[in-house]
């Protein structure tokens, strides 16, 4: 049950950020699905792992509220088109504000493990 | 690969039940040019990611006007007015089908979905309820002498009341599989 908690936790910070990690991932370069989940892994070092199940809910809730724009591109004869997602204006001043927000968070947020670091 | 490919997509179109036929078509595109470009099938539960993307586009229209729609009959056969035409017949039962109805509603298409299909339920009951307390005497010339308690009328009112309250709070969110 503990165990159960700590996972929901975890996802729960994990979706907390990840909004900010996409946009903040399409904004170097538009990206499709299946690229993104390799694609964000390796930029942040391995540190945001995510699955299917949290990716297209997220890039569709993003879509929605109108920060990114998606676009079918047929790239190889005989392939199925893959979905590109482009940043927005919306979306880039979107991420603006979420970065604007997250730096002194982490930051602070840093500072208060620093005593637990030293232990 | 295929298809397993198929089966997956197959679980996924499940999980968006009553999604537009385009956003569902569309969404199997992308997860199958996903599965293209890896070679391998899309991780985690096909059912639990439709229904995540079901909460994201929502239902289709034409599946929400059917549920508004229907429940307009099934709460004027919940009103225990009719009872006054038809002795035996069983508004109680509709009544727990519409409140079914309701929740299903909300269950499906989300809070504003509930709140609209338990407004259209309420609204027949209200005017039943408006009809026997403004035109009880027109109704007795035909009738004999029938009659409604305070009590009657109270419970009809608070249950009509309930219906767009259950389908506002009963549509849960679902949960984002991780």
């Amino acid at each position: 049950m503990i165990v159960a908690r700590k996972v929901d936790a975890v996802s729960e910070l994990r979706r907390g950020a990840l909004e900010l990690a996409l946009l903040a991932y399409l904004n170097r370069k538009p990206d499709f699905g299946g690229a993104m989940i390799s694609g964000l892994a390796e930029a942040t070092a391995g540190g945001l792992v995510i699955t299917e199940g949290s990716l297209y809910p997220a890039l569709g809730r993003l879509e929605k509220k109108g920060f990114l724009n998606p676009e079918f591109r047929k790239e190889v004869e005989g392939r199925k088109p893959r979905k590109y997602y482009t940043l927005t204006e919306e979306g880039v001043l979107r991420l603006k504000e979420l970065k604007a927000a997250w730096i002194p968070l982490v930051d602070g947020v840093t500072l208060l493990f620093g005593d637990e670091n030293d232990e | 690969m295929m298809s397993e490919l198929d089966n997956y997509l197959k679980q996924v179109r499940k999980g968006m039940r009553f999604v537009s036929g385009f956003n569902k078509t569309s969404f199997c595109n992308e997860l199958a040019a996903q599965a293209e470009y890896t070679g391998t099938l899309p991780g985690g539960n096909p059912r639990a990611l439709g229904k995540a993307m079901r909460q994201v586009y929502g239902i289709s229209m034409w599946f929400r006007i059917l549920l508004i729609t229907t429940a307009f009959p099934l709460g004027l056969l919940s009103t225990p007015m009719i009872v006054a035409w038809f002795p035996e017949f069983p508004a109680i039962l509709f009544l727990l089908l519409t409140m079914l109805w309701v929740m299903l509603a909300s269950y499906y298409g989300g809070r504003w979905s509930g709140l609209m299909t338990g407004l259209s339920a309420a609204v027949p009951r209200i005017i039943g309820l408006l009809v026997f307390i403004f035109a009880l005497e027109f109704i007795n010339q035909y009738f004999d002498s029938y009659q409604v308690s305070e009590g009657t009328l109270a419970t009809v009112f608070l249950t009509s009341l309930l219906l767009p309250l259950i389908g506002f709070f009963v549509g849960g969110r679902i949960r984002r599989p991780d």
